[in-house]
């Protein structure tokens, strides 16, 4: 073979080496973009840690755990379940500036079922004879405004949906609970729409008048009344008990 | 391929290359007048929100729960996963609960459960027990070590673990006995308001004559724990 083929046969090579380096190339950017996906994921996972302080200090979590008990006296006379699917769905996005391009084959989708049971009561810790006005035939019981209380969160683990592209990590725990969290907020946000409020009142004088009739009253001279007798999104706040800890009245500590 | 030929070509690569540096130049510029990284990737829904989805009541019941001792308590529950090849998974997870201990004013049946005479009220009650079967609220669980991919099979088998270890730790016949005592306290208090003076009550069980032993007020309802 003289050196002219050499020369040809040499060239013929580099030429076919091209494609392949770009292949390289390609693979080895692909790599790098599918690492960033997954080191940002990381990386925001524990940015929200890190912002959830507030919830839970690693460590020292033993010494958080909260265990109280308090005596009170509250009539429970209404309940709602509530069912709600808590859906949610997300995609990697390449940002460039101002630039946004959705990431193909990374998306992900959850729905989540879960149930709430709110419980409303009448708090009557706080009933005294001042409540009570009686001409011994008559008598008008007047009741405090009752309150609403999430007695129980369930999540439906059996039907939770979740669908995952193959280059995204799987819902967290921690993420899951953030979801959770959302859908038991929307409920209560909601909670006027419902006529729990009202219902609870109705429940109360049930409950309440064939007691007071046994001691002697007649049921047509039995009027119980309310603090308020509608309620407005201003009241919300005040009655919904959001946080169990801190609402409980107790009348004997 | 004559020299002037080799020339205007390495003339043309040589523009080619000018252009290209300028237009990454121009990029650069104009990623660097954007607030933010230059290049970053980043979720289509960064603060994680729900959608909009309607909530449906499956159920309103009228009640009669009147409660007397509300238990707030939290408990860890954990869970690991073996590997042969790669560090082991492992789960901890913080569950909060809220059990109410009671009795259910619609099991009291009849006329004869309150009884007056004179200015003494006698009421026979049922026993005091707790509330809700679920008492957890699940929303409120705080995970605080998660390693590895945690189904929702898992989640579920932790859950009824806290369920049991609540049940274990609460429903104790200690704390019967608390919300029994402050039941006594808070019901006498409740009908003297009425002008009554004495006040005579049982739990978990009728009274069948009118006038019992006067200190007929002990409990005899269920008083062991529901594990």
């Amino acid at each position: 073979m003289d050196k002219t083929d050499l020369n040809a046969n040499f060239e013929e090579i580099k030429k076919k080496r091209k494609p392949l380096g770009l292949t390289f190339i390609i693979l080895l950017l692909l790599g790098i973009l599918l690492f960033l996906i997954r080191s940002c994921e990381t990386e925001n996972a524990l940015v929200k840690s890190s912002l959830k302080t507030d919830d839970v200090e690693l460590g020292n979590d033993m010494e958080k755990l909260v265990f109280k008990i308090q005596n009170c006296s509250r009539l429970y006379t209404t309940e709602y379940k509530i069912h709600k699917i808590v859906t949610h769905e997300d995609q990697k996005v390449l940002k460039m500036g101002g630039l946004k391009i959705e990431i193909p084959l990374t998306d992900r989708h959850i729905a989540v079922p879960m149930d709430v049971t709110l419980k409303a009561y009448i708090d009557l810790g706080t009933f005294s004879e001042n409540s009570i006005k009686t001409d011994g035939e008559h008598i008008l019981i007047t009741l405090p405004d009752p309150h609403v209380e999430v007695t129980s969160t369930m999540v439906d683990h059996d039907n939770t949906l979740i669908h995952n592209s193959f280059i995204r990590s799987n819902y967290t725990a921690k993420e899951q609970e953030q979801l959770h969290r959302q859908g038991l907020k929307s409920i209560t946000d909601n909670i006027l729409e419902t006529d729990i409020l009202e219902n609870a009142k109705l429940s109360a004088t049930r409950t309440l008048v064939p007691m007071i009739t046994r001691m002697g009253y007649k049921e047509e001279n039995i009027r119980i009344s309310f603090s308020k007798e509608k309620f407005n999104v201003a009241d919300l706040s005040r009655l919904i008990d959001t946080n169990n800890a801190t609402s409980i009245q107790s009348k004997r500590e | 391929m004559n020299p002037i030929q080799q020339t205007n070509k390495n003339s043309g690569w040589k523009w080619v290359l000018l252009l290209i540096l300028v237009l990454i130049a121009v990029v650069v510029l104009w990623m660097k007048s954007c607030n933010g990284p230059i290049l970053d990737i980043e979720t289509s829904n960064p603060e994680n929100k729900i959608l909009i989805s309607p909530e449906e009541i499956l159920s309103i019941e009228d009640i009669g729960q009147w409660v007397f001792l509300n238990v707030e308590s939290e408990e860890i529950v954990d869970t690991t996963r073996r590997h042969f090849f790669r560090s082991d998974d492992a789960l901890s997870r913080i569950y909060v609960c809220n059990m109410r201990f009671g009795i259910d004013m619609n099991e009291v049946k009849g006329t004869d459960w309150f009884i007056t005479s004179g200015d003494t009220a006698k009421l026979a009650l049922p026993a005091v027990r707790l509330m809700d079967e679920d008492f957890i609220n699940e929303a409120k669980t705080r995970t605080f070590y998660e390693v590895g991919d945690w189904d929702s099979q898992a989640l579920k088998k932790m859950y009824n673990k806290a369920r049991r270890q609540m049940l274990k730790r609460n429903n104790t016949s200690q704390n019967l006995k608390i919300a029994q005592e402050n039941a006594q306290h808070e019901i006498t208090r409740f009908i003297q308001s009425f002008g009554f003076k004495e006040v005579e009550i049982s739990f978990g069980m009728k009274i069948n004559n009118l006038l019992p032993p006067k200190n007929h007020t002990h409990s005899t309802g269920a008083m062991e724990p529901n594990q």
